[in-house]
């Protein structure tokens, strides 16, 4: 198959070839998913010392281990004599962990420790030089675990960029942080994983269409008042790929009582970490996705976690989970782990919609000639401003800035040489 | 304890006519066999070391966790003909088996049952999952309500959209 042109940067057009293309998924592995910081873990999923979990960053395997030291370490889940994987769950806990295959042994903090038939190796053989891969970079900045694969590659604060203005609203929303509460959802759909991304970059132009039903309960407020709401409360930030939506401050329907007061505090106490337009923020309905496939959703109380896994051109795992603010009281957590079963997985009443669309996308895109065809992002100002101190590209709603910021950072990502 | 014949008749066939309400899109009829106090969860399971998966653990992700005023919500939606995912209507079959009461007295009962759900739907895989209820029945007058169901998926990775069990 021809190698799809990739569109120049700023034209805002996308060849469909991009969902399809084996060749292509094949080269975002080293290109995307070997080379960008990837989200592994939260620390409060790893309390004790032995604790681990297992996850992936694209293709690869992952095991995130805290050692006997406390340490939190991340190895690629393959043992070092024949690659099997030598931990077969989510999660657990233990000090070592042997291979099923041959039995080699490893302690959590990656060490070679067990080797049967030890006596039979050559005087050459040095455990020390077969201990398990460790991923190169790992930063846990305030509790979220992230790991990049680029041994040489830019920090995570660089890789952020100016975007680490938008992420610290999350990241440092409350100064003890969250939990990630245990259990997690896998839907595995036919989609390619760039379509979900894409869209949780910066597409909220959706959402009084593909959402209507809720839109008529009135769970999204009146989104299609939003462009005449002004660049305050609702706004759309595209960084490096990464992207923001500001939803506005909505209140839930039936919130419990004290809720206001509580994001009220929290807003109050997030200045003392944040600015206070920043600290304005903590409480807003966000849609942050750290490029490529990580995503939080904090609205109507429900605050969610999820990345995009990709398997196939044509097939996705979606990852979700749910935080809460650590230390909040019973019925706020409470009120986040039910409003993220409500609506952010695969039985939820907003995540579906937007599987059914990309689905549908999927289907619309797959033949050939459709694909000639290419894809438009248009859709808000053509040039972008700055707004004050908030840095990035700012656009009022519905705008797809932080669409096509995606596709931007994607196509100069995969236009880069592979790394030696 | 033992459970007479008649008792796990009488489950089965509420259980199968739970379904068929369902399968046809009689909301109404479906929606009678909840309780006011009802509470509809399906806990999310992962694949741990053998003896340590505990679905009653405090504060476990759950895929749905409604109460009736939020069942009531969801049923709102999918009636309203606006939801994608459910126009046009998707054809479904519930095949319910396995009927199992663990205990029953003339007010309440825990009846496990297992079940196996078809969905077809246009720009769907035809798809089917599996998995087990826990339900736990209380007696309103003459008429007998599902006042806790919690659902038991089996697959591990979800393939399907679900909608409401």
């Amino acid at each position: 198959m021809e190698r799809p042109k990739l569109p120049a940067v700023g034209d805002r057009r996308t060849d469909p070839t991009v969902f399809f293309d084996p060749g292509l998924f094949e080269e975002e592995q080293g290109k995307i998913f070997g080379r960008c910081w990837l989200f592994l873990a939260h620390e409060s999923q790893l309390p004790n010392n032995g604790d681990f979990v297992t996850t992936a960053m694209g293709y690869e395997p992952i095991i995130v281990w805290r050692g006997r030291d406390g340490v939190i370490r991340a190895f690629i889940n393959s043992c070092r004599h024949r690659g099997m994987k030598i931990c077969r769950v989510d999660h657990g806990t233990a000090k070592v962990l042997s291979c099923p295959y041959h039995a080699w042994s490893f302690s959590a903090e990656g060490k070679l420790t067990g080797v049967p038939s030890r006596e039979r190796y050559p005087e050459s053989f040095d455990p020390n030089d077969w201990g398990l891969i460790p991923v190169p970079k790992l930063r846990n900045y305030h509790g979220f675990i992230f790991g990049s694969l680029a041994e040489n590659g830019e920090s995570f604060e660089d890789y952020l960029g100016e975007f680490k203005y938008y992420f610290d609203v999350i990241a440092r929303r409350t100064e003890a942080g969250y939990d990630l509460l245990p259990g997690k959802q896998t839907w595995r759909m036919k989609v390619n994983w760039k379509l979900g991304a894409e869209q949780t970059s910066g597409d909220n132009y959706h959402a009084p269409y593909a959402h209507r039903s809720i839109a008529a309960l009135g769970f999204l407020g009146d989104m299609k008042e939003f462009a005449k709401r002004g660049l305050e409360n609702d706004f759309q930030v595209g960084e490096r790929g990464h992207g923001l939506i500001v939803l506005g401050h909505p209140i839930p329907p039936n919130a419990p009582e004290g809720f206001e007061e509580y994001e009220h505090a929290v807003r109050e106490d997030a200045r003392r970490r944040l600015s206070p337009t920043q600290a304005n923020l903590t409480t807003s309905g966000l849609i942050l996705s750290v490029f490529p496939n990580l995503v939080f959703i904090l609205y109507l109380g429900g605050m969610s976690l999820r990345y995009y896994q990709p398997v196939s051109t044509e097939e996705t795992e979606l990852i979700y989970w749910t935080l809460v603010d650590h230390g909040a009281p019973a019925w706020r957590r409470d009120m986040s782990r039910r409003e993220v079963g409500r609506s952010y997985n695969a039985l939820g009443i907003i995540d579906s919609d937007d599987a059914e669309m990309w689905m549908g996308c999927m289907q619309g895109l797959r033949g050939h000639y459709r694909r000639k065809f290419p894809l438009n992002y248009d859709l808000g100002r053509a040039t972008v401003h700055r707004e004050n101190e908030r840095p990035g590209s700012i656009d009022s709603t519905p705008s797809e800035v932080g669409v096509f910021g995606f596709w931007e950072r994607w196509q100069e990502l995969m236009r880069e040489p592979a790394e030696a | 304890m033992s459970v007479s014949f008649e008792v796990t008749q009488r489950f089965t066939d509420l259980l199968v006519r739970e379904a068929w309400a369902r399968d046809n899109s009689r909301f109404d009829e479906w929606v009678a066999f909840f309780d006011d106090e009802l509470r509809y969860w399906a806990p999310s399971r992962l694949f741990l070391e053998r003896g340590q998966e505990n679905l009653g653990k405090a504060e476990l992700f759950c895929h749905i966790d409604e109460d009736k005023p939020g069942f009531l919500l969801r049923i709102k939606r999918l009636t309203s003909g606006l939801t994608y995912t459910d126009e046009p209507p998707p054809r479904t079959r519930r095949l319910i088996t396995n009927v199992l009461v663990l205990e029953a007295d003339d007010s309440n009962a825990e009846v496990i049952s297992y079940f196996m759900m078809f969905r077809s739907h246009p720009g769907h895989p035809d798809e089917s999952i599996v998995g087990h209820r826990r339900d736990k029945w209380v007696r309103r007058g003459a008429d007998w309500r599902i006042r806790e169901r919690m659902i038991v998926i089996d697959q591990d990775k979800l393939t399907s959209y679900l909608g409401l069990l």
